[in-house]
């Protein structure tokens, strides 16, 4: 019997996912839900528990007893399974508020005293002298050879990292077709090419967009709630996106609407 | 004085990705070499799952694997005799004059998927109970059709097929345990019951096959004697048959042995029926399914054992029993997985697995021969290499291996013979099923073919179940 799941919220990624009629498969279950691979592109399905994000579809409910190997599909507005159907006409679309130039000046000090508090990733340590530069010189294909695929997780730690600077740099007017051309050339994995490749448009998880909210607005307590939601993300992914967004505020608000090297 | 050690990185790193597959296709697509090991934990981790596994290979394991090694014994010395094809309600023990058997675990007509209800449709009106296929569903809604599961009536029957009594089915009898089971004859390709057809012309071909290639054929097999199944599916292997979802040329060698017979016939149909089996290269399937079943049916005696012994979907549900069990463990049927479809067809038109087929598994032909079957490869990305891995994975879950059929491409070796329930749960690899697929709705019949991969919640229960009853 088809069962009908319920979406909650729709991140963009996801049809994106399945332009041009591409067939995904599920690639990989976690305890909140699983991943569809379709033509490189990957997004996660899960439960509510997993904050909304581009390529995140979030459900009422979490997701059971997918197998992997199941042939994934979109039919018009519905995204299908033969065991599942998924409406995604008229569903909640993730659509975060992206920062300008302004909010991420405004929220420059908050930033880079939050950087203060936070311990350098182990798996970055031999090169982090190097990444700042990089960073900090707006350096992004430099960035990218340092950080691509670097570390350990389901995201690399540099990839996470590298994610927090192209979503500043998209926030701040960077060119799209350049910061996208760096995701695009990432060589990592297929799901954290995904993640830089949203980043590079401007998207991040919901709880990203909160950060330099809070921040910009001086909210300090909301700010550290985020903080702290935000670092608990992975292993070292959420540490690391705050190092990249960080370092790169503090390059970009310096530098003012810096123009990166792309 | 003390000198400082000096570390020397290698120039080139050899990969190892040992889980999650996503690490190893992202360093393929960068053209990196990488060895994948598919490693998970075992049991998903659960701990009442990895507790009954603790006992199921620790202290259970002496009675469990001498009950396996007899289990192993029958299904690979039994020998499977055809003696001849009569009746289904004259032989089949318990079949009534208003039963229909059908494909997979037992189920109520409302939750029949679209194909098997067309199915039973059909085979009612061929049993002359209702002039066309609306009057045939009302009678089994009215309760006056009796559906029971093939399966526990020692009979097997592919894909979506349904038989009533007047319906002519394969008796094979392994002398050895001294089990008979049976299966139904096969239709042809096209429109026809067996891929959930319910048209005028698939109701005209199932009497075509009750009233003149029955006859035909159990005419032949009276004159020419019985027949080793098992030694001709032994020589179609190194053919390149995985003698499931490819049996050309085993069929051949069938029709080879019977020829002599078929052209000394005096039936009326002998010429039509040369015909239809001259453009039937399935025609085999269902007689090694049968085989496969008279050895699984004497193996389900042993206790004590953990050996799957059933292995059947209805197009709902997909279920299993193990040696020495008895109750059936049941889990929702997948869909085909890795499948090829005919042009404007695709997994949104496609039925979830169905039929008794999944039985060759379990006595080592099917998935654990497609390594030497370029026609299985095809199904599974093109090269061998993607049949080999089929074996491959079959041989990790599998508790032995068939002294009879073997595998040239593997240096001869065996194919992996006996499911194991408790390998399968501790490395959640599930057996691979070589099958057909059928339209979901539209009773249009088999849109393509390929390998689906069993539900891994009905093993699990399996083995919990065998824990218990092992305490």
């Amino acid at each position: 019997m088809t069962r009908h799941l319920v979406p909650v919220a729709v991140g963009s990624g996801v049809a994106a996912a399945h332009e041009g009629g591409a067939l995904g498969t599920v690639v990989g279950t976690f305890r909140h839900g699983f991943y569809v691979r379709a033509e490189g592109r990957l997004y996660a399905v899960a439960g509510p528990s997993v904050a909304p994000g581009p390529i995140h579809l979030i459900l009422e409910s979490p997701p059971a007893g997918v197998p992997e190997g199941l042939t994934v599909w979109m039919d018009g507005g519905m995204l299908c399974s033969t065991e599942w159907r998924i409406g995604l006409t008229g569903a909640p679309v993730y659509a975060p508020l992206l920062p300008g130039p302004s909010a991420l000046r405004l929220a420059g000090p908050y930033l880079g005293e939050m950087l203060d508090r936070l311990t350098v990733p182990p798996d970055l340590r031999s090169s982090w002298d190097q990444v700042r530069q990089a960073v900090a010189a707006g350096d992004l294909p430099r960035s990218r050879a340092l950080l691509e695929g670097r570390g350990g997780g389901l995201t690399p730690t540099g990839d996470d990292l590298l994610s927090g600077v192209l979503l500043v740099h998209a926030w701040n007017g960077g060119d799209r077709q350049s910061l996208g051309r760096v995701a695009e050339e990432a060589a990592t994995t297929d799901l954290s090419r995904s993640f830089l490749v949203w980043a590079a448009r401007g998207q991040s998880i919901a709880t990203v967009h909160d950060l330099v909210a809070s921040a910009a607005l001086e909210e300090a307590a909301d700010f550290e709630e985020v903080v702290a939601q935000v670092s608990a993300i992975g292993g070292s992914s959420g540490i690391a996106l705050l190092w990249g967004i960080g370092l790169a505020v503090a390059s970009v608000t310096t530098a003012g609407a810096a123009s990166p090297t792309a | 004085m003390s000198v400082t050690p000096v570390v020397e990185l290698p120039e080139a790193v050899d990969v190892v990705n040992i889980g999650l597959p996503l690490f190893e296709s992202a360093l393929r697509s960068q053209g990196q070499p990488v060895i994948g090991v598919d490693w998970r934990i075992p049991g998903g981790g659960e701990p009442r799952i990895v507790a009954a596994l603790a006992r199921l290979l620790g202290p259970g394991t002496d009675r469990i694997d001498r009950a396996n090694a007899e289990v192993l014994r029958r299904l690979d010395e039994g020998v499977p005799m055809l003696v001849g094809i009569d009746r289904a309600g004259a032989v089949i023990e318990g079949m009534g004059e208003r039963d229909i058997l059908h494909c997979g675990p037992a189920i109520a007509w409302e939750d029949m998927p679209d194909p098997l209800q067309r199915s039973v449709r059909a085979a009612v009106v061929a049993e002359g109970w209702a002039d066309d296929v609306d009057g045939a569903g009302g009678l089994v809604e009215a309760g006056e059709v009796h559906l029971r599961p093939a399966n526990e009536h020692r009979t097997v029957v592919p894909m979506a097929t349904s038989i009533g009594p007047s319906a002519p089915v394969y008796v094979v009898h392994d002398e050895a345990g001294s089990s008979t089971a049976y299966s139904s004859i096969n239709q042809g390709s096209g429109a026809v019951q067996w891929f959930g057809v319910d048209s005028d012309a698939a109701i005209d071909r199932l009497r075509f096959v009750r009233d003149k290639l029955g006859p035909v054929l159990a005419e032949a097999l009276a004159t020419n004697g019985p027949v080793d199944v098992f030694a001709l599916a032994a020589q179609g292997v190194p053919m390149g048959d995985d003698v499931h979802m490819r049996v050309q040329a085993t069929t051949n060698l069938f029709l080879r042995d019977l020829l002599p017979s078929l052209v000394r016939s005096t039936h009326a149909a002998a010429a039509e029926v040369a015909t239809f089996l001259s453009a039937n290269h399935l025609m085999f399937l269902n007689v090694a399914m049968a085989a496969a079943k008279s050895l699984v049916e004497w193996a389900s005696e042993v206790p004590d054992s953990s050996i799957v012994t059933t292995m059947s979907r209805n197009g709902s549900t997909y279920g299993v029993r193990l040696a020495g069990g008895g109750d059936w463990f049941l889990a929702p049927s997948p869909p085909v997985q890795d499948a090829l479809y005919y042009p404007g067809f695709g997994p949104e038109t496609s039925a979830p697995d169905i039929g008794d087929s999944a039985v060759l598994e379990l006595v080592g032909l099917g998935g654990p021969a497609a390594a030497n079957s370029p026609a299985v490869a095809g199904f599974l990305g093109g090269r061998m290499s993607h049949a080999i891995a089929a074996t491959r994975s079959m041989q990790r879950i599998c508790a032995g291996e068939s002294a009879r059929f073997r595998l040239p491409i593997l240096d001869n070796v065996g194919t992996p013979l006996g499911v194991d329930v408790r390998k399968v749960v501790e490395l959640g690899i599930t057996p691979a099923v070589n099958t057909g697929i059928i339209h979901a709705t539209d009773g249009s019949g088999q849109v393509g073919a390929g390998v689906a991969w069993a539900p891994l919640g009905c093993f699990v229960d399996a083995l919990l179940d065998l824990d218990r009853r092992l305490a």
